[in-house]
């Protein structure tokens, strides 16, 4: 498959709309990355009825750009005005916004975007070089291995993506549930209600615009509104002022970062927060001088933010091998290309091979047009973030329902979409993620299908389900992670909490014992 | 945001509303053709489903029961000023929900100028009432954006209504 690499090197640079797409992508994605509350989530999400009447590659490398951008996009904001565009920004804010306060901002803004491209660009090789692997491994899977792969990315999706376990898997029973509704494999109609619209199911676009569009306004409302902040302007000429910084910090710590992104990316749910924490908590620890981290020291920055974009192309990895997202964005890039009438998974390698190449070399291009996009308009996409949310949010508010409308032409959808936004908005409210929401929607009809296959070919005996030994170390590991996230993890974290409690009291009476001896002195 | 004592009450609920939901979501799956060995039938998979989802409501009933009652604002003014931005978030949020459900009512009678005009409007106006330019701005914004969008690059056919 690398040999075709040059070819679609070649289609990709002959064609100028895919070059517009993606630097159309990355520029809305750094703007919506930018803005706090805006996600390349939701972006995508929006932009859902567009994606649907485009041609797949455009459309996916569309998307690709909006993850790519919107990513880096919270750097900004998160250095400029201490507010994080995104949770995946928070560790970057630590020694961002102090550097900020040192006079450095655009150190800060410089560092933040090169450690950006780095990361991604580590991503997108390591793309490049597992994802036809382990595309070429899946091949191998029959329906119980497809079903135990499938049941492992839902639990570890539920696991990991939501503080409580219980939560998380009654989130992705739910998407499951809505998955069955529609006519089901053997032409039998389910939960439709006699509605002629539900036959084919509950429709796509509306479903994701209302998780993550419109649930979202609902969730900001619930937050008391908070004024604009004033963002300092950054001389154009002081942008490369980064460069004698990058070279003191050296490679080793971005390439370290970078892999623990990846590595991180590929595992389903756990996503670019979770990258950002773990490569800033790693340089922390292995740092000479690891007091200094959160006074503002170029370490504290370059480490998140290569973890985090290298992230993308690690998630991209099961997503496109097995079909198996591996965070939110993912998940609806997924979304939208079952839309198109493409399965990615074992089978995407050989059947659409046309489009995957080219994907992956959009993926790294996304990242070089990012380096350009980054250092020249960086001082003005942090200005975003002073937009009024009661400006945005109403005009997102007003596009998820229309373009509910659009993807359907129906007002059927519409109503589909608010009762899902209105669903979705009380899930969150008490906790409940959305993203097992959706990938049970996606996928739980592969997941019913491999079921009713593998007990068809059994004649009905469940033990072919654990009858190869990949499907056992599939469902052995997801059994693990229930355990482990329902059993271990609580208590490992009430420990904790007690040991705080326990230190914070012990302070305490310490502090007035002295106060007292303090009071007795005469 | 709601207390974490409100959260362990609110989880008992759902997790007794989470326990109808399985009820008549299994039962329901007995009307659709039962499978037999060799040929799972359409209604295996939600009976599976429905067992699941009523284990993991027991599950989430017994767990919002047993844990114990995490740290809690122990000032009560700052408490009940806690639980009243908390309210007040609430009813705002919910007044959008209601106001989501008015415009997909009112789209086509109204046509998708004039109602998207009013929902942005009275979204607006729920994040902040002190400015009406913010207001104005926000609904017109939200028609010209939409015009924009879908009546000129996607070329899609939005009902006028009134205005039609």
């Amino acid at each position: 498959m690398l040999a075709e690499l040059p070819q679609a090197i070649g289609l990709f640079a002959s064609d100028f709309r895919l070059v517009g797409f993606v630097c159309l992508g990355v520029i809305l994605g750094v703007f919506v990355g930018a803005v706090p509350g805006l996600t390349a989530t939701l972006a995508i999400a929006l932009l859902l009825p567009f994606t649907f009447g485009m041609p797949a590659l455009e459309a996916v490398v569309l998307m690709t750009g909006i993850f790519v951008g919107g990513i880096y996009g919270g750097s900004a904001t998160a250095i400029m005005v201490r507010v994080p565009g995104a949770p995946a920004n928070t560790m970057t804010m630590l020694d961002g916004y102090e550097m900020l306060k040192q006079g450095k901002p655009e150190v800060a803004l410089g560092l933040a975007t090169a450690a950006s491209v780095f990361g991604g660009l580590v991503g997108g090789v390591l793309l490049i070089l597992f994802a036809p692997q382990l595309a070429r491994f899946s091949l191998q899977f029959q329906s119980p291995e497809i079903f135990a792969l499938v049941v492992l990315a839902l639990v570890a999706v539920a696991a990991v993506s939501q503080e409580s376990l219980v939560k998380g898997l009654i989130a992705t029973v739910m998407g499951l549930m809505i998955s069955t509704v529609g006519i089901d494999l053997a032409g039998v109609p389910r939960y439709t209600f006699d509605t002629f619209r539900l036959y084919t199911g509950v429709p796509l676009i509306p479903l994701v615009i209302g998780l993550f569009a419109l649930a979202e306004v609902l969730r900001r409302l619930e937050e008391p509104h908070s004024r604009p902040k004033q963002v300092a302007w950054i001389s154009f000429r002081k942008i490369f002022a980064f460069v004698p910084v990058w070279r003191q910090v050296g490679w080793k710590l971005p390439i370290k970062s970078s892999l623990i992104g990846a590595v991180i990316g590929a595992l389903p749910g756990a996503g670019a927060a979770m990258a950002a924490f773990l490569a800033y908590a790693e340089a922390k620890r292995s740092s000479p001088h690891p007091e200094k981290f959160g006074t503002g020291i170029p370490e504290g920055i370059v480490a998140p933010e290569s973890s985090n974009n290298a992230m993308t192309g690690g998630a991209f990895i099961p997503m496109l091998a097995f079909g198996i997202p591996g965070d939110a964005v993912t998940a609806v890039i997924l979304g939208a290309l079952v839309i198109q009438g493409i399965v990615p998974g074992p089978q995407l390698f050989a059947q659409a091979g046309d489009l995957v190449l080219p994907l992956m070399v959009g993926f790294i291009f996304a990242y070089l047009v990012l380096m350009i996009v980054g250092l020249v308009m960086l001082p003005w996409f942090a200005r975003v973030a002073v937009i009024d949310h009661a400006v945005l949010f109403p005009i997102i508010a007003a596009v998820s329902v229309v373009a509910a409308f659009v993807s359907e032409r129906s007002v059927f959808a519409m109503g589909t979409m608010v009762a899902i936004g209105i669903g979705a908005w009380l899930m969150q409210r008490y906790r409940f993620s959305l993203v097992p929401v959706l990938l049970g929607v996606i996928l739980g009809p592969l997941l019913e299908r491999n079921f009713r296959r593998a007990l068809g070919i059994s004649g009905g005996d469940p033990m072919i389900l654990v009858s190869s030994w990949i499907a056992v170390i599939l469902l052995v590991t997801a059994a693990f992670m229930a355990f482990y996230f329902a059993w271990v993890q609580p208590r490992q974290q009430r420990r904790a909490q007690q040991e705080q409690e326990a230190a914070r009291l012990e302070r305490e009476a310490r502090e007035r014992q002295a106060r007292e001896t303090e009071g007795n002195t005469p | 945001m709601p207390s974490t004592r409100r959260f362990l009450r609110g989880d008992v609920v759902i997790g007794v509303i989470l326990l109808v939901l399985a009820l008549w979501y299994g039962l329901e799956a007995q009307n659709f053709r039962p499978g037999r060995a060799g040929d799972p039938g359409a209604g295996m998979f939600p009976t599976l489903l429905a067992l699941l989802l009523g284990a993991l409501a027991l599950w989430l009933i017994a767990s919002a029961l047993i844990s114990p009652p995490a740290d809690e604002e122990t000032d009560p003014e700052r408490r009940a000023q806690q639980l009243a931005i908390a309210r007040a978030g609430f009813i705002r949020a919910a007044i959008a929900a209601v106001l989501s459900i008015a415009f997909v009512a009112m789209f086509e009678t109204l046509g998708y100028i004039i109602s998207t005009a009013l929902y942005a409007a009275a979204v607006s106006l729920l994040f902040r009432r002190d400015n009406p330019w913010i207001t104005l701005i926000a609904a017109a914004g939200a028609v010209g954006f939409l015009h924009l969008l879908f009546s000129v690059f996607l070329n899609a056919r939005l009902p006028m209504g009134l205005l039609g």
